[in-house]
């Protein structure tokens, strides 16, 4: 396949050529993740799920088509012969947010969440019971099989334009920072040191 | 007159570096050469084929993304096809081809991973990984953009896909397409003639063309070795049959031969989209399946050509909601079969690039 | 007064040696960073300047295990043997010359001691620490460790040939064995004067130092971490911390032996020790370079390359300074262009017909 006449060493020469060529031109392509973050998809299964308890009708569809039976629910009848939801619980340490639930769900009333940033320190308090899973100005559902909330959300930074949303000079630049969490240092103000540049 | 040393057994693994995962080499040594390899596998069994037993048809999607982590797209539709086939439901046509847009995005996806990692191997000090992360990254961003997540993507559903592409997708794909030869030259550039790289991968790790069918092997490690055998040309599926692509094949089997062909698929993939984005008709995504799928009484083995080799699943109905018994051809598997006589004699540097050149993924060889 | 002097220097030594290997495990990963599209550490102090410090107290706080079945005494003297040779090397090393110079003149040489043999001091020092890594290998009761020592031998007997071979070059070249008087010798550098070693020097000091594309010692995805597998805490810091100050070691050697020393190229500026160190950064550079350009190379074929390659070359070297001496030619600018394109000649030829031996087909 390789040329057989050519010169010795050249193989190495021309290696040696492009990474000082990359040294030299310095395409920084990573992120520096807690100043600089980069938006994520709008249908992003992100490590959350949120429930919306006015919409949810405790039909359990959810809990039938999760591959893991990790939503827990149990049901009350309320006086009007509709039912509610008096526990709905989900371990958010045990589900791979597959986004079945989400799909089978008739009556739009669980989302996949568009958080990512969910670390705790233990394993319980992954264990989510309806208060903390409801949906609030937190917890926002993503677009994921959810077209009326995805036209809302900000569009998906891309790595193939360089890590902006879309090609053309009117694309919003570059990613904007999200709210610090808590005790970590506020990035700095204007713009990145670094500036992202993904050939 | 020779002077007899003792052979030493070395355990790599499963906590070794180059094991790509928890597998162990049982290695005798004489000095550096191997006498005697024996893989130790299955410390990731996880008993995946079981856990479809206990799973509707549906349910298990998510799980087959598990198998070959690398490639969860492929592992979706190998998955979905054999369920159709058992079903006799077809995907609608828009669906077909962007199954095939997916699975040769995950095909780029992994050979980048799968050649930068055996470089790793090779001692390269992850400048060509990480260049070709840079692509990578790009890729897992689409998929993302699609599906929601960049590694367990839980996208195609029987009868079609789970939802249709965003409207912004054909557009940065475009353009992924426009820029990715120029990248697969760049790694040439890097690689390809590279006299040290040639002499650690010239004649090593050969597997002959006879053991190599023998040995049941498939994919690039068969393309390898010489034989044209690609079960999108052999026996199509999807749309396959209408878009135009080559078979790359190697001559000799070495380890160099699958690294050339894993090169070359990537330029023959990028050709696929090409042709796949111009195509793509529109339309439904999704034909009306229920959600709990009821196959008749039968058994059925569908296959596709993943990035890995052939990655089949055999599925027995019993007219119930959940295959009444799930088999998977894992290809890493196979292929890692022929791993021994790959490397017998060799030095233990061969070993670890053989292996790296085979691509394995544990999650795929336990299950 | 010479007590003095000598305290002196053990003090700059030492401060210079250990503040530059922090310094080049930093640049170490902050430039093959760069050459990997990534920016490298920069998180720990500006620019990520502290980072060889927090690393420094990380490891230091970790626990210093021995094996159970390990030869306690031996594990423990390893990295003592390992590491101090690449501070004696520095003995030696003129870091400027007698005379005056940048801002400021010296009565005498800048150098702890400059010995008349000091390139087979040098020669000498720098093989001890093979001893320490055969030790770690042994002690460790561990087979990649032991592994690894049969590496650390191997490479260092076959490495060591050529290299002496080169340098005998610059021997010839300069007519002494003081490294100060080779660098006074250097009107016109070594490197152009006699290319041919310095290209024999460069690969073999790699080999030497275990860098890439030669690091099979610590070959991390074929025999773990070789001989070091078992340390932890300080004395895994101590192999660390070796590695680095042989790194610095080779390159001062070579901006010493090659490149001219303190003096700057051609006598255009007055000699200073600030030419040296920008030197030693440069052949730092180069070997980073390589480092994060290309794979390595296979036990046997390295030492092919050792045996079938450098060493012939090395004595082609020898022979085409000698002739050079004792002929008219001499070693000036007439010496310089023949070298250079001999050179260019003796590697092209020699490497097909290297590779040919050894049955090889490229392509």
């Amino acid at each position: 396949m390789a040329d057989a006449k050519k010169p010795l060493g050249q193989g190495i020469l021309k290696g040696l050529a492009l990474t000082l060529k990359h040294f030299l031109a310095r395409p920084i392509i990573t992120v520096q993740y807690p100043e600089q973050t980069l938006v994520h998809s709008r249908r992003l299964r992100g490590c959350d799920l949120v429930w919306d308890p006015e919409r949810c009708t405790a039909c359990c569809t959810c809990a039938k088509s999760c591959p893991q039976g990790n939503i827990r629910i149990e049901t009350r009848l309320r006086p009007d012969n509709t039912r509610e939801a008096v526990v709905f619980e989900i371990d958010h340490g045990r589900t791979m947010f597959c986004g079945l639930c989400v799909e089978s769900c008739p009556f739009d009333a669980i989302h996949m969440g568009k958080a990512s940033e969910r670390a705790t320190y233990s394993r319980e308090s992954l264990v989510l019971p309806k208060e903390k899973l409801t949906i609030s100005p937190e917890r926002q559902p993503s677009g994921y099989f959810r077209p009326q909330f995805e036209a809302e959300l900000p569009p998906q930074t891309l790595l193939v334009y360089g890590g902006r949303a879309s090609e053309g000079p009117a694309a919003p630049a570059a990613p904007a920072g999200p709210p610090a969490p808590a005790g970590a240092t506020p990035p700095a103000a204007g713009a990145p040191k670094e500036k992202v540049g993904v050939k | 007159m020779a002077l007899r040393t003792e052979p030493i057994v070395v355990n790599m693994g499963p906590q070794h570096p180059a094991t790509h995962g928890v597998f162990r080499m049982r290695v005798t040594l004489d000095g550096e050469v191997i006498t005697d390899l024996e893989p130790v596998m299955g410390y990731l069994h996880r008993g995946v084929e079981k856990l479809a037993e206990a799973r509707t048809y549906t349910q298990f999607i998510p799980l087959t993304d598990r198998m070959d982590y690398l490639s969860s797209m492929s592992n979706n539709l190998a998955y979905v096809l054999a369920v159709e086939k058992l079903a006799g439901v077809e995907a609608p046509p828009r669906a077909q081809y962007l199954r095939v847009i997916m699975a040769e995005m995950m095909r780029i996806s992994n050979h980048l991973m799968a050649v930068g990692t055996f470089l790793d191997d090779m001692g390269a000090f992850h400048t060509p990984l990480l260049y070709m992360f840079r692509e990578r990254e790009k890729l897992l961003d689409l998929f993302e953009m699609v599906c929601g997540q960049r590694l367990t993507y839980n996208y195609m559903r029987i009868g079609g896909l789970s939802h249709d592409i965003p409207p912004e997708f054909l557009p940065a794909l475009k353009k992924f397409v426009r820029d990715m030869p120029g990248f697969v030259d760049e790694y040439d550039q890097l690689i390809r003639e590279n006299e040290i790289v040639l002499a650690r991968t010239r004649g090593v790790g050969v597997l002959p063309r006879a053991l190599a069918i023998n040995a049941s092997a498939s994919g690039p490690v068969l393309r390898g070795s010489g034989v044209k055998w690609d079960l999108r040309k052999t026996d199509p599926y999807l749309v396959y049959d209408k878009l135009e692509f080559d078979v790359p094949t190697g001559a000799v089997g070495d380890i160099y031969d699958r690294y050339r062909v894993r090169i070359e698929e990537m330029r023959q993939s990028v050709r696929i989209l090409e042709q796949a984005i111009e195509r793509l008709p529109p339309g439904e995504v999704r034909s009306d399946v229920p959600h709990l799928v009821h196959p008749p009484r039968g058994e059925v083995y569908g296959h596709i050509e993943a990035p890995k080799g052939e990655l089949g699943f055999y599925l027995v109905s019993d007219t119930g909601i959940a295959p009444y018994r799930c088999h998977i051809r894992p290809p890493s598997l196979i292929n890692l079969t022929a791993l021994r006589d790959m490397v017998l004699g060799m030095k233990i540097a061969d070993a670890i690039i053989t292996l790296g050149s085979i691509d394995i993924v544990l999650g795929e060889v336990d299950r | 007064m010479d007590w003095l002097r000598w305290i002196i220097f053990v003090v700059i030594i030492l401060a210079f040696a250990l503040s530059f290997v922090m310094a080049f495990i930093l640049l170490e990963r902050r430039i093959v960073g760069k050459f990997q599209l990534r920016p490298g550490p920069n998180r720990v102090g500006p620019m990520g300047m502290l980072q060889p410090v927090a690393d420094a107290v990380k490891i230091l706080l970790k626990e210093d295990i021995t094996p159970a079945k390990g030869d306690r005494w031996v594990h423990r003297l390893a990295p003592i043997v390992a590491f101090a040779p690449a501070l004696l090397v520095f003995a030696v090393v003129p870091f400027q010359g007698k005379g005056p110079g940048l801002g400021f003149s010296l009565d005498q040489p800048a150098a702890l001691a400059d010995l008349n043999v000091g390139v087979l001091y040098i020669v000498a020092v720098s093989s001890i620490s093979v001893i320490g890594m055969i030790m770690a290998g042994w002690a460790s009761n561990n087979k990649y460790s032991l592994l690894g020592a049969m590496r650390a031998i191997a490479q260092m007997v076959s490495y060591e040939v050529p290299l002496v071979l080169s340098i005998v070059g610059i021997v010839i070249a300069s007519g002494s064995l003081s490294l100060n008087s080779i660098v006074e010798a250097q009107s016109i550098p070594f490197i152009l004067l006699q290319p041919l070693g310095f290209l024999i020097y460069f690969l073999g000091a790699t080999a030497e130092i275990n860098r890439a594309p030669f690091d099979l010692l610590e070959a991390e995805s074929e025999i773990v971490a070789s001989y070091h597998t078992e340390y932890s805490g300080m004395r895994f810091a101590m192999f660390f911390l070796g590695e680095y100050a042989y790194a610095l070691g080779v390159s001062a050697i070579v901006s010493v032996l090659f490149l001219g020393g303190y003096k700057f190229p051609f006598g255009l500026l007055p000699q200073s020790f600030i030419w040296f160190l920008a030197k030693i950064f440069l052949v730092f550079f180069l070997m980073l370079w390589v480092r994060s350009t290309l794979p390595r190379v296979r036990i046997d074929q390295m030492m092919a390359f050792a045996w079938k390659f450098l060493l012939p070359l090395s004595l082609v070297n020898l022979l085409l300074v000698a002739a050079e001496g004792v002929s008219t030619i001499g070693f000036g600018w007439a010496a310089v262009g023949i070298n250079v394109i001999l050179a260019i000649a003796f590697v092209v030829i020699w490497a097909n017909r290297f590779y040919r031996v050894k049955g090889v087909t490229v392509g």
